[in-house]
């Protein structure tokens, strides 16, 4: 081009200078080279070298000369976020879904002491009312489980104050299931099972 | 293998790997990575470039690109602080300008002169072929050439004396 022959002459001879340097070569092995695998058909080398390694599909590179390979140690680091992303946008995803199929699937609030000494499993419910029998039984629909049972089972007690402690204790810690059975079996029936009577059915089964 | 021969992948990588790897260290803390990829990228081109050794330019580029794009300001930092002090050049006793030297003023320089001096001293691109690399015009790309040579001429002259080089014959 016609302005590189402007450049001037002692430009010039720093530019020659410059170029007479090389560049490192030792980041760049030359015992290693960037070739594929058996599994990518670039075969550079003799195939007894590459046979020499015992997974050759396994890795990228691999020494034209002795046939070992060498893992990339940046692989694992470049997919490192990509990988915590995936996994948190599929979590996000399953509770989103989840929640798209069962709306009840909500917190369950906890008992909560009134003004007269009762107590409600309403947050906010001061007045100390006991739960509906529809309200009950909506609440025994979902979800299921141990854990579930339980926390049902103490707003169930709940509709009985008299005995709430005693339910609490003998039904949510030692035997929920028996427990919950009664009450859904009560709930069928449309009707509210007492405490009391969750605590029979339980005292009848243990012995 | 599709396009392009094992020899000419052979050759490419013995004469322009390490220049290549240079480039790439303009932006990246391991740019060893980016040209081994860019040469795995070539391999799996169905058919060979027209031009290999300016498309292999182009692909590092923008592999070092992207990687210091994605890479966070931390990173960053640490990278320029890594490449601090690490020679970019093989140090030899016959070399007028010594390897420390260079890598010191080369990084002093601005990134976008020091890319056109690395592509067109140790790559051997043209002007032209620099200016459809970095997308700008041919007279502006041998401006951040001259002015990249004059800078360093400049330090050489003012604030390094004693060096070996010798300006003025």
């Amino acid at each position: 081009m016609s302005e590189e022959k402007n450049l001037p002459e002692e430009l010039k001879q720093l530019e020659t200078e410059l170029a007479a340097l090389s560049p490192r070569r030792d980041g760049l092995d030359p015992h290693w080279r960037a070739f594929l695998g058996k599994a990518a058909e670039l075969n550079v080398g003799e195939p007894a070298d590459h046979a020499a390694c015992s997974a050759p599909d396994d890795h990228l590179f691999l020494c034209v000369y002795c046939g070992a390979s060498r893992p990339r140690a940046s692989r694992a680091r470049r997919w490192a976020w990509p990988g915590a992303f995936s996994a948190i946008t599929a979590t996000a995803a399953f509770l989103l879904v989840l929640l798209a199929v069962h709306p009840q699937f909500r917190p369950i609030p906890h008992a909560v002491p009134t003004a007269d000494g009762d107590r409600s499993p309403y947050p906010g419910d001061s007045s100390g009312r006991t739960p509906s029998s529809s309200e009950l039984q909506f609440t025994w629909m979902l979800p299921s489980g141990p854990r579930w049972r339980e926390e049902r089972l103490c707003r169930l007690a709940a509709a009985d104050p008299q005995s709430f402690d005693q339910a609490l204790l003998e039904y949510s810690y030692r035997q929920p299931t028996w427990g919950a059975t009664v009450a859904v079996n009560h709930a069928r029936k449309q009707s509210i099972p007492t405490a009391r009577e969750l605590m029979d059915e339980m005292l009848k089964r243990t012995n | 293998m599709g396009g392009i021969r094992a020899e000419t992948v052979t050759r490419l990588w013995d004469e322009h790997g390490p220049a290549l790897t240079l480039y790439a260290r303009q932006w990246c803390v391991a740019p060893e990575d980016v040209v081994q990829e860019a040469f795995l990228l070539l391999v799996r081109q169905p058919a060979a470039p027209e031009n290999p050794v300016g498309w292999m330019y182009r692909v590092v580029r923008n592999r070092a690109l992207k990687t210091l794009r994605s890479s966070g300001r931390k990173t960053r930092h640490e990278a320029v602080a890594a490449r601090r002090g690490k020679l970019w050049f093989k140090p030899a006793a016959g070399d007028r300008l010594d390897a420390a030297t260079a890598t010191e003023l080369l990084e002093g320089l601005p990134l976008h002169q020091r890319e056109v001096i690395v592509a067109r001293l140790w790559g051997g691109l043209t002007f032209e072929e620099i200016a459809e690399l970095s997308e700008l015009s041919v007279s502006a790309v041998f401006r951040n050439y001259h002015r990249g040579l004059a800078t360093l001429r400049e330090r050489l002259g003012v604030s390094c004396p004693k060096r070996k080089i010798s300006l003025k014959n």
